[in-house]
């Protein structure tokens, strides 16, 4: 079991990054989310949104190239008709998120730690730290880099300067990799700085799209269908893009990076209110709000039954820039599309870096050089820029991942319904549980239907 | 009512609930691709079944000590 500490803001987990965070600083935290309590609603949201941090940077990481490319696709290939994935794949995930804020706040443990310590290193240190997290970054982030440097390229074509590649990858590398050391840097000041580059970050997708949409027009009929209708493509490759489409949703990565984010913000047994609001507004709405408007905005211009959208990313983005009308728009269309590689890349390797210390039984310090190597390892992903289109890698590998998402799923709820484990404060809701099965059994589909389609036994 | 705490041989009976599922969820998309080639909606319904009855049973609570 790990260390824990009382104060006012009740018993919290002790995680080094958060131990340079000032006890008094919490306590005030903890007041100003006791004074929100008693406020009207619309404060008090926004109260939280100002306090809340991890959600939000759970939302960036997870909005990243694969999953950007996948609604592009889905909405040039499908239409409007796959819109009801995102939210029912994130809305199912809200439970499991849920769990891992009780974690945090009163488990009184790390969660890798304790899969370890209950389930086995196996799914613990390994399935969980190391190839849910630490090889997702890794592998992932060549793709992030790759579609990075081909926005900054295209951003300086703008301006009719061309920009060198190997500029461009110096400009992405040099970019997140201080954002990234910049973390638990100062005390609080550190994490809280790259948390509000994140919340920019999605701020800027939020706009960005929702103006290019404005721009192209919805068939609003279309997309009420697609939102509320349930449609799956019949097999072959089509049936991966859907399968990347629900794996690039919630997963081990987002699991195991809000808990650790948590204990990073010093979170105790007081802010679980926050964490809960964190994950409502921070991560469903933002996530699912940015991915809606994206495969609207590529169904209502790019999907047309019988006919090939380009394949694609940056295809899609080049082809699409040019009906957006003004220069302005493209320009704005760009940089929305820049802060997604940019903020997957940073909470990606954050992510890396928290898993693999726990993992490996280090512990975090934010100066050692061990966590400096470890925090920047993903940046060999950097190479990623002169590899040829690895897109269909990335959706490939998110589809293989999501066969070991399931069985660190089954994990965590056991850890939640474990009384030797939580105790008290175990799940004690039969409409959470469930959450979390269902959860669970979509995850469960989404490997075998893989394992299906793997060897054409599906339609 | 069935105690998904107790300890069944190796595991809880939570974890054997979890395989369960698994099992459950095999058979019932593969019920659904029989169906959907022409075949018979008896393989989908066992495995829904399945599914449904696992989902509802390990979704109760654990009644353990506090």
């Amino acid at each position: 079991m790990s260390e824990t500490s009382e104060s006012r803001s009740g018993r919290r987990t002790a995680y080094p990054i958060a131990e340079s965070i000032p006890q008094e600083a919490l306590d005030a935290e903890v007041a100003a989310l006791e004074a929100l309590a008693a406020r009207p609603w619309p404060t008090r949201i926004w109260g939280y949104v100002r306090l809340g941090g991890p959600g939000f940077m759970g939302a960036a990481l997870t909005l990243g190239a694969g999953s950007l490319t996948s609604a592009m696709l889905s909405g040039a290939r499908f239409g409007y008709k796959t819109m009801w994935i995102t939210w029912l794949f994130v809305g199912v995930g809200v439970f499991m998120l849920a769990a891992m804020v009780r974690f945090t706040c009163k488990g009184g443990f790390r969660v890798i730690q304790e899969q370890n310590r209950r389930h086995g290193r196996f799914i613990g240190s390994f399935l969980t730290g190391l190839i849910g997290c630490l090889a997702v970054a890794m592998i992932f982030n060549a793709g992030q880099v790759s579609l990075g440097v081909h926005l900054l390229e295209s951003l300086a074509g703008f301006s009719g300067v061309p920009l060198a590649k190997w500029v461009a990858v110096a400009v992405y590398g040099g970019l997140t990799s201080w954002i990234l050391l910049s973390y638990g840097r100062g005390g609080r000041r550190g994490t809280r700085a790259v948390e509000t580059v994140m919340k920019a970050c999605i701020g800027l997708m939020l706009v960005a799209f929702g103006v290019s949409l404005a721009l192209v027009g919805v068939d609003w009929a279309a997309a009420l269908e697609g939102l509320f209708v349930p449609w799956l493509p019949e097999g072959g490759d089509d049936i991966y893009l859907v399968i990347a489409s629900s794996a690039s949703a919630v997963g081990v990565m987002d699991w195991v990076f809000l808990h650790y984010a948590g204990l990073a913000r010093g979170w105790g047994e007081k802010h679980e209110a926050l964490g809960r609001m964190d994950i409502g507004m921070g991560l469903f709405l933002p996530f699912v709000v940015v991915n809606l408007l994206v495969v609207a905005l590529f169904a209502g211009t790019f999907y047309t039954p019988g006919l090939d959208a380009p394949g694609t990313a940056p295809e899609l983005a080049a082809a699409l820039a040019p009906l957006l009308g003004a220069r302005g728009a493209e320009v704005l269309f760009y940089l929305g599309f820049l802060a997604v590689p940019i903020s997957t890349t940073v909470g990606m390797s954050l992510a890396g870096a928290m898993a693999a210390h726990e993992a490996l039984g280090w512990e975090p310090d934010v100066r050692s050089w061990r966590w400096k190597a470890v925090l920047l390892l993903p940046q060999v992903g950097l190479i990623g820029a002169w590899a040829a289109n690895p897109i269909w890698l990335i959706i490939t590998i998110a589809a293989f991942l999501s066969l070991s998402g399931n069985v660190v799923g089954w994990s965590m709820y056991l850890l939640l319904n474990d009384p030797e484990v939580m105790g008290e404060h175990r799940c004690r809701s039969y409409v959470w549980n469930l959450g979390i099965l269902l959860g669970i059994t979509l995850l469960n589909a989404v490997a075998i239907v893989y394992v299906m389609n793997r060897f054409g036994w599906w339609f | 009512m069935i105690d998904v705490d107790r300890k069944l041989g190796p595991w809880r009976g939570r974890v054997w609930g979890l395989v369960l599922n698994f099992v459950g969820n095999v058979i019932a998309l593969v019920g659904l691709v029989r169906l959907m080639r022409g075949g018979s909606a008896w393989v989908l319904a066992f495995g829904l079944a399945v599914t449904l009855v696992c989902v509802a049973v390990l979704a109760v609570p654990s009644r353990g000590h506090d």
